[in-house]
């Protein structure tokens, strides 16, 4: 598969925190879903990604050259709040080398959004989708969403994950979709990049990491019993020790993990 | 044409598709030549993602079931009879496997099963 | 650049109905103490400051640092605001210039071209020495755009009274101007140099 971006050994250091050594492709025509805690490296990778902090080290292969192709939404409305949606489009359509005015209206109107009322008088919603009118009016290539979505409702959530996958229609586009609403993810990402603690944890298919793994419940006696080579990570629970295994190696009480799930085993779970 | 998938199955959604398209093929619902929704049409239909649809249509083109043609879509393959003769035993094959393990699980013998089968075989024919 | 000078210009002209009270307010002070030459300076600078309040308004919205995504340079990115505050300053001018001449009028001061040149001098001081830095510090943080703004006045009265306490009358017009022509040197200067500071200032912050 070809690659919108291809990150070699990124390393960028701060004083309080670095992202070290990340390597990875982001496959076109995909949604690739990038997870992890606050203060993971998310917001960082993204930045380097958009070339508004430079790398100590690595590269970004392709470097974006052409920001027309590029559609950047972040976690809260950027737009000056005492223009209109009226004023905005005039302003895009001077930025952008190819704004296709029609579409842009023909969107505002499927949300409802009205054309001569100022931004500040719209709801969280309605900026969000705003911002996705704008996203998708200019033949941007990649989408990156930082966070976008959080604080929205689950209706207006599905309805973003459905233009996500109207995005995508197209082979050679593609989204990168940080959020921690991981079961949006869970439904409609292919790939899933977790950073933890500025490293990569694994980058996989969606599919592949909900049917490779099962969590293993089990007792302490158990648990030693089990040979190293078999656990990938464990948690002591209280009551119970959960062993992350793969399908094919479960016994005694396990359970589906959601990506959630994986992570929590990743961060907080030790290997033996 | 109507796909029905379930977050709650056993069955990995991917397979789900896969046997429901399968189904439809087999039994001459979708004939050969018909067309199918585009991969990335059909996640956006089903509100999944792309691989997974990518996934069913891989397996079944390669089951010789459907081809994509770069360009035009993805279309029903055409089957001869010996083929679907085959993919409808396979079929018959897992619904008596399932059967069997049933019949073992509840202590019913072979002979009480093979004399079922009869019956019912019978029975369809009458 | 011409979409991110157009949002400025529509955001400038949002506040239209504070900026004409104001206006108004001041040009009535100036008849009422009958100095009409203030309005040189007070007008214009009204309107050219609200450049750097378009900068403040970028950071506080976040499309600083947004329009980084955006397919402008980096530089034009920054040129425009030096390059819209010109663009009010020649407009500015022009209908300080009006006032100034309809408040002659009014009070019955006749003009004349001491006071003129002083004030235009002052004028290109406040804007080299005020509104440049602010414009740049501005785009340090969110939280400096306040501080940005108190230079922007202090820094050119600090200058401007300097050269009143330290320059005998009969040179004072000619220093003036000096400082003012001065002042714009640094205005450009500024403005080339604010991309590399900004981006160092960029790649700093988390």
């Amino acid at each position: 598969m070809t690659s919108a971006l291809q990150v070699h050994h990124l390393t960028k250091k701060y004083p309080t925190f670095t992202l070290q050594d990340l390597s990875f492709d982001l496959p076109q025509g995909t949604i690739i879903g990038l997870i992890g805690e606050n203060g993971a490296g998310k917001s960082t990778l993204i930045r380097c990604l958009l070339q508004m902090s430079k790398p100590d080290q690595g590269e970004i292969e392709p470097p974006i050259k052409d920001f027309n192709q590029l559609s950047y939404i972040p976690d809260s409305c950027v737009f000056p709040e005492i223009l209109t949606i009226e004023q905005l489009e005039q302003d895009f359509a001077s930025i952008y080398k190819h704004w296709e005015s029609a579409k842009f209206w023909d969107m505002v109107k499927r949300f409802k959004l009205p054309h001569k009322q100022k931004l500040k008088t719209f709801s969280k919603g309605m900026k969000v989708k705003l911002a996705f009118c704008v996203a998708f009016s200019h033949h941007a290539k990649l989408l990156i969403l930082d966070e976008a979505t959080s604080g929205l409702d689950p209706l207006i959530r599905d309805e973003i994950l459905d233009l996500l996958l109207e995005f995508i229609q197209k082979e050679d586009h593609t989204v990168l979709f940080s959020t921690h609403i991981t079961s949006d993810l869970e439904k409609v990402a292919d790939y899933i990049l977790y950073i933890h603690e500025g490293k990569k944890m694994f980058m996989d298919t969606k599919d592949d990491l909900m049917e490779k793994y099962v969590i293993m419940h089990c007792t302490q006696d158990e648990y030693q019993k089990l040979p190293s080579s078999k656990i990938v990570r464990v948690i002591k629970q209280p009551y119970q020790m959960d062993v992350l295994v793969e399908k094919k190696e479960a016994e005694y009480t396990f359970d589906t993990p959601t990506l959630e799930d994986l992570m929590r085993m990743y961060s907080k779970g030790e290997k033996r | 044409m109507d796909i029905i998938i379930t977050m709650r199955s056993d069955k990995p959604i991917y397979e789900q598709i896969e046997s429901q398209l399968k189904e439809m093929i087999v039994s001459q619902k979708l004939k050969a030549g018909d067309p199918i929704p585009s991969m990335r049409a059909l996640a956006k239909d089903l509100h999944i993602s792309l691989i997974t649809v990518k996934k069913a249509y891989e397996n079944l083109s390669r089951d010789g079931l459907i081809e994509t043609i770069v360009g035009k879509g993805s279309f029903v393959a055409s089957l001869n009879t010996e083929q679907l003769k085959e993919e409808k035993q396979r079929e018959i094959e897992a619904l008596l496997s399932k059967a069997c393990q049933e019949a073992k699980a509840t202590g019913i013998r072979k002979d009480t099963l093979k004399e079922l089968i009869d019956i019912l075989y019978e029975g369809e024919l009458l | 650049m011409k979409g991110l000078l157009r949002k400025d210009l529509q955001l400038i002209w949002a506040s239209w109905p504070i900026l004409l009270m104001i206006l108004i307010g001041g040009t009535a002070i100036s008849i009422y103490v009958k100095e009409p030459t203030m309005d040189i300076c007070f007008v214009t600078l009204l309107l050219v400051f609200q450049t750097v309040a378009t900068v403040m308004n970028d950071q506080t919205s976040g499309w600083y640092p947004w329009e980084l995504s955006l397919p402008v340079s980096r530089k034009n990115m920054i040129y425009e605001k030096y390059i819209l505050a010109m663009l009010i300053l020649a407009f500015g001018l022009i209908l300080a210039l009006a006032i100034y001449y309809g408040v002659s009028a009014i009070t019955n001061i006749a003009p004349d071209r001491f006071s003129l040149e002083i004030n235009l001098s002052i004028l290109l001081i406040f804007f080299g020495c005020g509104v440049a830095p602010a414009i740049l510090l501005s785009f340090y943080k969110k939280e400096t755009g306040p501080i940005a703004m108190i230079v922007a006045a202090l820094l050119p009265i600090a200058i401007i009274l300097i050269i009143m306490n330290t320059v005998s009358d009969a040179n004072i017009k000619e220093v003036f101007m000096g400082i003012g022509a001065i002042s714009m040197l640094i205005y450009f200067t500024l403005m080339f140099l604010s991309p590399k500071i900004v981006t160092n200032w960029l790649d700093r912050s988390l």
